[in-house]
């Protein structure tokens, strides 16, 4: 059993940023596509602190980590208020049926 | 002889004084002010406040000009002996070519001679303009009558008063246009408009042979003409065309004898620079052969007949003769033809007076007769008598042909003789002034005529000056003399005399007008007495207007006694010119004593001609059918000359410039397409491709997230797998 290294953490950030660019991407629902959103950014924090860790060493990975789950907390709040609006006016949360900007 | 005459001329010509004044440019442009502001202004003001205003500015701008006319005349007539007054006003022409310079100014000059001419100028047309504003009340563009004549009046202060030959020329123009402006001034009639045009074109042909001649002079004066080449004199002076510079160059024996000698085909050059101004004067002053204008100007408003064909613009030549004395005083050719043609035509014009029946052309043909007799004046070198007769001829005819105005208004235009007679109850005062005018014109002793016409019938006799002898000369005149008596008094008596021959209706309505018989009572009086200035020696007078003009015509006189050096005739003494005047006064009065005796009753044309047999009454009724041969012999052929440079022009100038323009044509075709085709096409191309592409490619953009959330994973797994093969 080899111990828990630096390429594990990156393998599986690295699979969490696919999933979250799958989900960004394939997602109708605009709660899902938000979720895709808040998985890219724990695949990047991942990174971050993984590299904190075991890299370079210092506290910098770690407060980079927190900055960003504070901004993910506050992205969140602002894009589920945008998402409640839309449903307010569209009845809908579907993203591929917002589409009165477009032309 | 010629080292006297040497020293004789030049002290003359130095002993001009100059004078800088700066009031003359008033003279003419005060006329031109109101000419200006009576053309602009003169309708608006007639509507508005009436015909008063116009002829307030019109009367008041001649009177001032007449004003300071008179100071200045005042001034030259007490001053020294060659006076002259002059002002410059700026340098006009001045250029320099091939190292010869001209500097002509702008500038007046007032001599004794322009003095005369002054006086007449303004004094007559200050009284013409005060009758037209009797004569023209009914007229409608009463405002354009009285702009023209003071532009007239302006015309002509420069022509008097111009200092040089050029600026002379410029007020000669000036005064031909005013001529043509006021004959044609009731243009609504196609005659008198056409009478207009042929005023102007009859003399543009004398101001064609005037310019001519002035440029010849100027040529004439730096160089020669050798096997047909210009050939600059060496150490040649500037060219000069004011009068005093020039007289002065000419009392310079060794320029005179150079001048003298030269030639252009043969002809001394003095003579033809004269011959040429003479043509320019023959038609300003109505001479054979370029009179015919004048009769039909009489179309015009008759005070413009008065003013303008009588008492000044066409004596405008006789002025120019008597004021470039010196040069004709070299010329004995150009003497003899300027006293021949006056003589001839003198006589010629009084027999076509005989049997007019317009009172108008009667007195036009006694103007052109009388302007013979002037140019025997000058011509025969009696430049004084000349001018003298110019003055009074001023007077009496301007009298004359105001008085004829009288009797056309209170007719309403009826100018034919067949409509007068016993006018003298109805028209009092018109027909004294008439009287007096005629025995003027008639040469009756004591009146102005005999004094000045006796004074050229002598000097014409006695005069050795011409080629010609004086003694035919002085025939020709005497009988013009006689037949102007004689056709003076027919008029007279037509008009004035046995049973009135107008309408009743007419006649009852017929009187005179106060504006228009003072004038005539003013020029009447001076008619009589005007001659007194001048009653020669032998009647007990001094002669004081031949010596107020001696000094003018010193160096024409010194150049003309070459001639009468050694003259010295029977006749040239007291008692031949007591005979000569005898004669004249004799023949004057047969003139009338015939005209009594046959129309005493009035007499028709056709009575006329039973009398003087019908083939004689056929040709000077019709004016020796000169107008006829004109018409067939220059004009016809003018016209077919003119019609046939058209054609040519039409179909071979045109053609050439319309096949040019067709070939343009074709070829711009072709360009066109071939821009429209490649260079269009490719332009196109390129926008239809650009669009054609954007087509497709916006479709790339949905606006949808997702779509390019996918795109840019793909580009970066594509981008990925890139890398990985290439870099390995």
């Amino acid at each position: 059993m080899t111990p828990v290294g630096l390429t594990h953490y990156l393998v599986l950030g690295a699979i969490l940023f696919v999933f979250g660019l799958i989900n960004l991407a394939t997602r109708k629902n605009a709660i899902g596509v938000l979720l895709g959103v808040e998985l890219i950014l724990n695949a990047a924090n991942l990174n971050i602190v993984a590299f904190s860790r075991l890299g370079i060493g210092g506290i910098e990975g770690n407060v980079f980590a927190v900055t960003v789950i504070a901004l993910a907390a506050a992205e969140t709040v602002v894009a589920l208020a945008i998402v409640l609006a839309i449903f307010h006016h569209y009845r809908t949360v579907d993203v591929g049926k917002v589409s009165s900007m477009r032309d | 002889m010629e080292a006297t005459l040497q020293e004789a001329v030049h002290p003359l010509t130095e002993a001009v004084t100059t004078r800088e004044v700066p009031y003359l440019y008033l003279v003419p442009f005060l006329p031109l002010l109101g000419a200006f502001l009576n053309a602009t202004l003169g309708a608006q003001l007639q509507k508005r406040l009436g015909k008063w205003a116009v002829h307030t500015i019109a009367l008041s701008v001649v009177f001032a000009s007449m004003c300071i006319a008179f100071y200045a005349i005042y001034e030259v007539a007490t001053g020294e002996e060659r006076l002259v007054l002059t002002q410059t006003l700026w340098q006009w022409i001045g250029f320099n070519w091939k190292g010869l310079s001209l500097q002509v100014p702008f500038a007046f000059a007032v001599d004794r001679l322009t003095c005369v001419m002054l006086f007449v100028v303004t004094f007559v047309g200050f009284l013409i303009h005060v009758f037209s504003t009797g004569y023209m009340q009914d007229e409608k563009p009463y405002w354009r009558f009285f702009a023209w004549m003071n532009l007239f009046m302006f015309a002509m202060l420069v022509l008097v008063m111009g200092d040089s030959i050029l600026l002379m020329f410029m007020g000669w123009e000036g005064v031909g246009l005013c001529s043509y402006l006021l004959i044609s001034y009731y243009y609504e009639e196609i005659d008198k408009a056409q009478a207009g045009m042929k005023a102007f074109v009859v003399n543009r042909i004398g101001d064609f042979a005037f310019i001519v001649g002035m440029a010849l002079l100027l040529w004439a004066m730096v160089g020669s003409w050798q096997d047909g080449r210009f050939v600059q004199d060496s150490g040649a002076l500037m060219p000069t065309l004011q009068f005093r510079a020039l007289e002065e160059r000419i009392a310079n024996p060794d320029f005179r004898n150079a001048f003298l000698s030269k030639e252009v085909f043969g002809i001394p050059v003095v003579t033809l620079v004269c011959i040429l101004f003479f043509f320019g004067a023959t038609g300003k002053s109505a001479q054979i052969p370029l009179y015919v204008w004048l009769p039909d100007a009489m179309a015009g408003p008759t005070p413009v007949s008065a003013l303008i064909h009588a008492a000044t613009m066409v004596t405008a030549g006789v002025y120019m003769v008597a004021r470039l004395n010196f040069l004709y005083a070299l010329s004995q050719t150009a003497m003899t033809v300027v006293a021949t043609v006056g003589a001839i035509t003198a006589l010629f014009a009084a027999t076509i007076g005989f049997f007019q029946t317009d009172i108008k052309k009667v007195l036009a043909y006694s103007t052109v007769s009388q302007l013979g007799f002037m140019f025997v004046g000058v011509g025969v070198g009696a430049f004084s008598a000349g001018i003298m007769h110019l003055m009074t001829h001023a007077f009496f005819k301007a009298c004359l042909f105001l008085g004829s105005g009288s009797i056309i208004y209170a007719l309403h235009h009826h100018q034919d003789l067949k409509d007068m007679g016993g006018l003298r109850r109805i028209l009092p005062l018109t027909f004294w002034t008439f009287l007096a005018a005629t025995v003027a014109i008639a040469g009756i002793p004591g009146t102005s005529g005999f004094f000045s016409k006796d004074e050229i019938l002598w000097r014409a006799f006695d005069n050795e000056n011409t080629l010609v002898s004086g003694v035919v000369l002085w025939a020709i005149l005497a009988v013009a003399a006689m037949f102007t008596a004689f056709y003076m008094t027919r008029l007279v008596l037509l008009t004035f005399f046995g049973e009135p021959r107008a309408d009743e209706h007419l006649l009852q309505h017929a009187k005179e007008y106060k504006r228009m018989t003072i004038p005539l009572i003013v020029l009447g009086a001076l008619s009589i007495v005007g001659g007194f200035v001048g009653v020669p020696e032998v009647l007990g007078g001094e002669n004081r207007f031949e010596h107020f003009l001696e000094p003018v015509f010193a160096s024409g006189q010194q150049f003309l006694s070459f001639a009468s050096e050694e003259h010295a005739s029977i006749l040239h003494s007291h008692t031949g010119e007591i005979l000569l005047m005898a004669i004249a006064v004799c023949v004057a009065v047969l003139g009338i004593f015939f005209a009594w005796k046959i129309y005493r009753t009035y007499r028709s044309p056709e009575q006329e001609a039973e009398l003087f047999g019908q083939k004689l009454h056929r040709i000077i009724y019709n004016k020796y059918f000169v107008d006829e041969f004109y018409l067939a012999y220059v004009v016809r052929p003018f016209l077919w000359l003119s019609k046939a440079c058209a054609l040519f022009d039409k179909y071979v100038i045109d053609g050439v410039v319309n096949l040019s323009a067709e070939a343009t044509k074709i070829l711009s075709w072709i360009d066109g397409a071939i821009d429209k085709v490649f260079v269009d096409g490719t332009v196109n191309l390129m926008a239809q491709g650009t669009i054609a592409l954007g087509q497709r490619v916006r479709k790339v953009q949905t606006g949808q997230i997702q779509f390019y959330v996918t795109v840019i994973g793909v580009g970066i797994i594509c981008l990925g797998v890139l890398i990985y093969v290439v870099a390995g």
